[in-house]
């Protein structure tokens, strides 16, 4: 993978996000103090931020984003899987219907099958339950589940394990590991835990109040 | 009850079925305007589909008339392109009714669109669905509760339309007798209030069912329980 990133965003507070930066491993780990633009970097590479930004963003030979060339590709057809730090699951829908969302609307074909995945993030025995029925820690692994069975060239996950159950989490770190070497579909993770940032291990982007250089 | 009486029910039932299947579609649609979209002129949209619920009925009824009519601009196409004849049929006393019912249904569905949280409509299209997937997927099933709310306070509204369907469609029993026409006309004869109790009762238990029914659904929605 080879990802150029470069972003301007003024937010309307007052806040501004400037970052440029260039990453090539499989594996990277965002880290940084709250509200220093983790969220916002993971947004612009969704191509969920506001289109005031200033933004040039290349993925592979794709470009996504150039605002002074005027290309802009709109999220559904960017490929990736996103785990949000709100979750953002669909509430009419069942923990099983949610991991699958992003089956059909790609190729059918998702580089691990739904139920591996279920079984590794230890979700198979609830597939048919309304996700509003579900504990935090479940959902956030149901969340994570639909970012990675929806993922096709890039992964986005915005603390995916904060609300996961403790005991978890080491397992849970392994099998992103495992995912990212065995698909080869590189991941970008935004993290406060040094312990989760150490066992994902990888590249490592410091962001500190808006600004990352390269 | 005797053959009007039953006639009369059938037919307002049927009248207000092809109401609510008239309205949904384009009341969809406004009520999706009017709560995602700012654009020039929202307020005349804004304005006009809520014109029927203040307007006199009868006044809606004449406009209808004049646009229906078989001298009028949609009347006469419509004649011309499809055999339809709106004026003294029921069909026409169900559009009558479709657009006095619009602005509950606009309103309800409206509401319910504009409460859905839309990072859930950013997940979608992340995951792949265009903008049309994310409606059908996303935005019309969370709003359903909303939508089957304002068909239900439609269609109690589209039962007691009298103003604009008597315009339009007359009052000629077995066609365009709808349950409000029939009781107006057993009351304007002499001694016909004793035989108009029936469906004075069924006309309220109707109305009072489709509000029930729609309460129940909105406090089901807020206690929690998202889509159906």
């Amino acid at each position: 993978m080879k990802l150029a990133f470069q972003c301007h965003h003024n937010y309307s507070d007052g806040f501004v996000l400037d970052a440029n930066f260039q990453l090539a491993q499989t594996m990277t780990v965002i880290t940084g103090p709250s509200g220093s633009g983790k969220t916002t970097i993971l947004m612009a590479l969704a191509g969920l931020l506001a289109d005031t930004a200033r933004q040039q963003i290349r993925l592979d030979d794709l470009v996504l984003a150039d605002s002074e060339a005027g290309i802009f590709v709109p999220p559904h057809r960017r490929a990736m899987g996103i785990a949000f730090q709100n979750q953002r699951l669909f509430p009419h829908l069942t923990a099983g219907q949610n991991l699958r969302y992003g089956l059909k609307r790609r190729d059918g074909q998702s580089a691990i099958s739904p139920e591996k995945v279920e079984e590794r993030l230890g979700i198979a025995g609830f597939e048919s339950r309304r996700v509003g029925s579900l504990s935090g820690g479940q959902q956030q692994r149901v969340a994570l589940g639909r970012a990675i069975v929806g993922a096709r060239k890039l992964m986005l996950l915005d603390e995916p394990l904060a609300h996961v159950e403790l005991e978890l989490r080491a397992n849970l770190a392994e099998f992103l590991v495992d995912f990212v070497r065995q698909s080869g579909i590189p991941a970008i993770v935004v993290t406060h835990d040094e312990d989760l940032a150490g066992r994902l291990g990888g590249g490592r982007l410091v962001i500190d109040r808006g600004y990352v250089g390269s | 009850m005797g053959k009007g009486e039953l006639d009369a029910i059938a037919l307002s039932l049927q009248v207000a079925a092809l109401a609510v299947v008239l309205l949904a579609g384009p009341g969809i649609a406004v009520a999706w305007l009017l709560a995602r979209k700012n654009f020039y002129g929202k307020w005349l949209v804004d304005t006009l589909v809520n014109l029927p619920l203040v307007m006199p009925p009868v006044v809606t009824g004449y406009l209808l008339l004049v646009l229906f009519g078989r001298k009028g601009v949609l009347g006469g196409w419509l004649e011309q392109w499809f055999g339809l004849r709106l004026v003294f049929d029921w069909k026409g006393a169900a559009v009558a009714a479709a657009v006095v019912a619009f602005p509950l249904f606009v309103r309800a569905t409206r509401v319910a669109i504009a409460g859905i949280d839309r990072n859930l409509e950013q997940a979608a299209a992340t995951l792949g669905d265009s903008p049309w997937g994310v409606f059908f997927r996303i935005t019309l099933p969370l709003s359903m509760h909303g939508i089957i709310a304002g068909s239900l306070l439609a269609f109690a509204r589209a039962l007691g339309e009298f103003g604009a369907t008597i315009m339009i469609a007359g009052n000629i029993p077995g066609q365009t007798q709808t349950i409000p026409l029939f009781i107006y006309d057993r009351l304007q004869v002499p001694g016909g209030g004793a035989g108009v109790w029936t469906m004075v009762g069924i006309s309220v238990a109707i109305s009072a069912l489709a509000l029930i029914a729609g309460n129940w659904l909105d406090q089901r929605q807020q206690a929690g329980a998202t889509g159906l």
